[in-house]
C-alpha cells in the first residue's frame, strides 16, 4: 500500500517536472518566434500560468514526503517525546483535515465547473475544469501522505525532531 | 467581536500551527478554511477558497520564479560556479581579509544568477570554509562574509523572492527587479569595506598569507572563458528585462536555456545533472508556491475581519502624530522582529495585504518600500535565532562550530544591512532613479 503511494507521488512530480521542461522550452520558443520570425507563439503565456498550479499540485504530496514543506522545528528539539507526539497528531490532523478541503470541494468545484460548461474567459477558451481538476487529484495524494503521518505518530514509529528545516 | 481579537486569534493560531511542526503552506491553508467557513458562510465559502487557490499562483509573472531558482541549480550542479570561484580567486592578491573579500565578490556574482539565497550560502560555505579553516581565520571572518553574501541572492535579481513580493503586492515584477540592483550592489559593497576595515585592525581574524601567482595572460584568458559568458547570461537575463526586449519571466527562461547551453560547453552537462537540477527546482518551486496559494484568501480574510482597514486607520492617526517617515520606520522595525522568528515568505504573507494599503495612502512609491522590505527579508534569512541560512551556514561550517559562533557572526552584518536600509529610507532615489528613468 505504502510502496503504491510512493510510486504514485513519484509518477505524479515526474509529471510536474515533465510538464515545467515543456513551459521552459516552449517560453524560450515563443520569444524566438516572436523576434526572429514575426509569428508568437500566443497559448505559450496562458498555458504556462495553468501549468504552474499543476506543478504545484502534482508535486506537493512527494515534496511532503520528501521534508521540502518548510516548517519550523527548531522548538521542537526541546520539547519531551510525549509532548512531540502531541505536536505530530496535531499537525498531521490539521494537514488531514486541509486536504480533506482539497479533495471534497475541489472535486465539487471541478465538477460543477464541468457541468456548467465554465470556460476561462483569456483568450484560449480553456474549460475551467481542466485547470482545477489537478487541485482534488493532487489533494487526494497528499490527504494519504498526512493519514500515513498521523498513523506514524500515533505508533511513536516516527521520530518527530531530528529533521533539519529546508 | 472587533477586528483586533480577531487578528490576534487569526496570527495566534497561525503561530500554534507553526510551532507545532505543521508546514508553513499547511498552516495558511488550516487558518484560510476555518475563516473561510466561519466568515464567508460555510461550504459556499470553502469552494470560493478552493477556486482562489488558482486564482493565487496563475500569474505569469509567476513564472519565473522556477526558471530563476533552475538557473542557480544548473549552475551549481554543473561546476560553473565552483570554476567561477577558482578564476577569481586568482585575480585577489594578498589582501586582508582575502577569502571573506572573495566571498562577497563570488557571492555578488552568484546573486546575479540564482535566485536562491540558502543554495548560494551552501554553495559558497562548501568551497571557502575549507580554505578559511586551514588559513586560521575566526568565526566572525569566515561564517559572517559567506551568511551575509548568500543573502545577496535575494537582493540582486534574479531574486525568486522579489518576484513573489511583487507579485503579492501587484507591482511591476520588471521594474522591481530592476530597482533592487542598487541596493544589492551597496550591500556587497558595505560588506567588502567592512572587511577591509576590520581585518586591518585586528589582523589575527583573518592571518595574511603568500598567494599563489599566475601569469597575467592565464588570468585573462581563463577569464574570458569561465567569466566573460556568466556576464552574458547576466545580462541575458537583466538586460533584455531592463531594455523591455523580453518579459522578467522570458527572460528567466532565456537564462536557464543559457545555463544549460554553458553546462554543456563546459562538459558539465549530463542526464543525472540535468535531471537533480530539474527536481531540486521543482521542489523548491513547489514549496514557495504551496504557501502563495493561501495568499488571496488570505488577504481577502483579513479586509474581510476588518483588520486591514482598522492597523490603516492606526497607522494614519499615527501619522498625524509622528509624520510618516516615523511610521515607514516602526512597519520596518516590526518586519526586523517578525524576521528572528519566521521565514520571509509567511511574514511577505501577512504583512503585504496590510502595508501596502497603507504605503499607497501615505502617497508613498510602493517600489521604494518593497525594496527595502526585501532587505529586511534578506535580513530574516540570518537573523538569530531562528534565520534560516544560520542552519544553512552551521550544516557547512567547520565541525564543532556551535550555534552562538554562528549567531555571533552575523551581528555585525546584520548592522551592515542597517545601515543600508537606513541610507534607502533617507534617499529613495537611490531605489527609484533606474526604473524611474525607463
Amino acid at each position: 500500500m505504502l510502496r503504491w503511494l510512493s510510486a504514485c507521488e513519484d509518477a505524479l512530480a515526474a509529471l510536474g517536472a515533465a510538464i515545467f521542461v515543456f513551459i521552459t522550452l516552449s517560453i524560450c520558443a515563443e520569444v524566438v518566434l516572436r523576434y526572429g520570425f514575426n509569428s508568437p507563439l500566443s497559448w505559450v503565456v496562458e498555458v504556462s500560468e495553468y501549468a504552474l498550479l499543476w506543478m504545484t499540485f502534482l508535486a506537493t504530496a512527494w515534496v511532503l514526503r520528501e521534508g521540502g514543506h518548510v516548517r519550523v522545528d527548531i522548538l521542537m528539539q526541546l520539547l519531551p517525546p510525549a509532548a512531540l507526539r502531541v505536536c505530530g497528531l496535531l499537525s498531521a490532523g490539521s494537514g488531514i483535515v486541509a486536504s480533506l478541503v482539497l479533495v471534497v470541494f475541489g472535486a465539487n468545484a471541478t465538477w460543477t465547473a464541468f457541468v456548467r460548461g465554465s470556460f476561462k474567459s483569456t483568450g484560449l477558451d480553456i474549460p475551467t475544469w481542466m485547470v482545477i481538476i489537478v487541485i482534488p487529484v493532487g489533494g487526494m495524494l497528499l490527504l494519504l501522505r498526512f493519514l500515513r503521518l498521523f498513523v506514524e505518530y500515533y505508533r511513536r514509529s516516527r521520530d518527530f525532531g531530528v529533521e533539519t528545516y529546508h | 467581536m472587533e477586528w483586533y481579537w480577531l487578528l490576534t486569534l487569526i496570527f495566534g493560531a497561525f503561530l500554534a500551527l507553526m510551532l507545532a511542526g505543521l508546514p508553513i503552506a499547511f498552516a495558511f491553508m488550516a487558518i484560510n478554511i476555518v475563516c473561510a467557513w466561519l466568515f464567508w458562510n460555510g461550504a459556499a465559502g470553502l469552494h470560493q477558497l478552493v477556486l482562489s487557490i488558482s486564482d493565487s499562483v496563475t500569474h505569469f509573472s509567476i513564472v519565473s520564479v522556477p526558471l530563476f531558482v533552475l538557473m542557480g541549480e544548473v549552475m551549481f550542479r554543473s561546476g560553473i560556479a565552483s570554476r567561477m570561484m577558482d578564476v577569481l580567486d586568482s585575480w585577489f592578491g594578498r589582501l586582508p581579509g582575502r577569502l571573506a573579500l572573495l566571498s562577497v565578490a563570488g557571492g555578488t556574482v552568484f546573486a546575479g544568477l540564482t535566485g536562491s539565497g540558502s543554495a548560494a550560502t551552501a554553495m559558497l560555505g562548501k568551497l571557502l570554509v575549507p580554505d578559511m579553516e586551514r588559513r586560521g581565520y575566526r568565526h566572525a571572518m569566515a561564517l559572517g562574509p559567506i551568511m551575509a553574501s548568500g543573502g545577496l541572492a535575494i537582493m540582486i535579481p534574479p531574486s525568486a523572492l522579489g518576484v513573489l513580493l511583487a507579485a503579492l503586492a501587484q507591482f511591476s515584477v520588471g521594474d522591481f527587479l530592476i530597482a533592487i540592483i542598487v541596493p544589492g550592489l551597496m550591500m556587497s559593497a558595505a560588506y567588502a569595506i567592512y572587511v577591509v576595515l576590520r581585518c586591518t585592525l585586528q589582523p589575527d581574524l583573518a592571518p595574511r598569507y603568500a598567494v599563489e601567482r599566475v601569469a597575467l595572460g592565464r588570468r585573462l584568458k581563463l577569464t574570458a572563458i569561465y567569466i566573460f559568458p556568466l556576464f552574458c547570461i547576466m545580462f541575458l537575463v537583466v538586460g533584455l528585462m531592463f531594455l523591455g526586449i523580453a518579459t522578467p519571466t522570458e527572460s528567466a527562461a532565456l537564462g536557464a536555456l543559457g545555463t544549460f547551453v554553458l553546462a554543456a560547453a563546459y562538459g558539465g552537462l549530463s542526464w543525472q545533472m540535468a535531471k537533480a537540477s530539474v527536481m531540486s527546482s521543482l521542489r523548491i518551486t513547489v514549496m514557495l508556491l504551496m504557501i502563495i496559494t493561501g495568499s488571496t484568501a488570505f488577504s481577502q480574510i483579513l479586509a474581510f475581519t476588518g483588520a486591514t482597514s482598522g492597523l490603516a486607520q492606526i497607522a494614519t492617526s499615527g501619522k498625524d502624530v509622528l509624520g510618516p517617515m516615523t511610521i515607514v520606520v516602526i512597519m520596518q522595525a516590526i518586519l526586523i522582529v517578525m524576521g528572528m522568528f519566521m521565514e520571509p515568505l509567511s511574514i511577505m504573507m501577512l504583512t503585504v495585504p496590510i502595508y501596502f494599503p497603507v504605503i499607497k495612502a501615505f502617497g508613498y512609491n510602493e517600489i521604494w518600500f518593497g525594496a527595502i522590505m526585501l532587505l529586511n527579508m534578506e535580513m530574516a534569512t540570518i537573523s538569530p535565532p531562528f534565520g534560516l541560512n544560520l542552519f544553512v551556514m552551521k550544516g557547512v561550517a567547520p565541525r564543532g562550530t556551535t550555534m552562538g559562533q554562528v549567531y555571533a557572526a552575523s551581528i555585525p552584518f546584520l548592522l551592515l544591512d542597517l545601515v543600508v536600509m537606513a541610507l534607502l529610507l533617507a534617499f529613495p532615489q537611490l531605489i527609484l532613479w533606474i526604473p524611474e528613468r525607463n
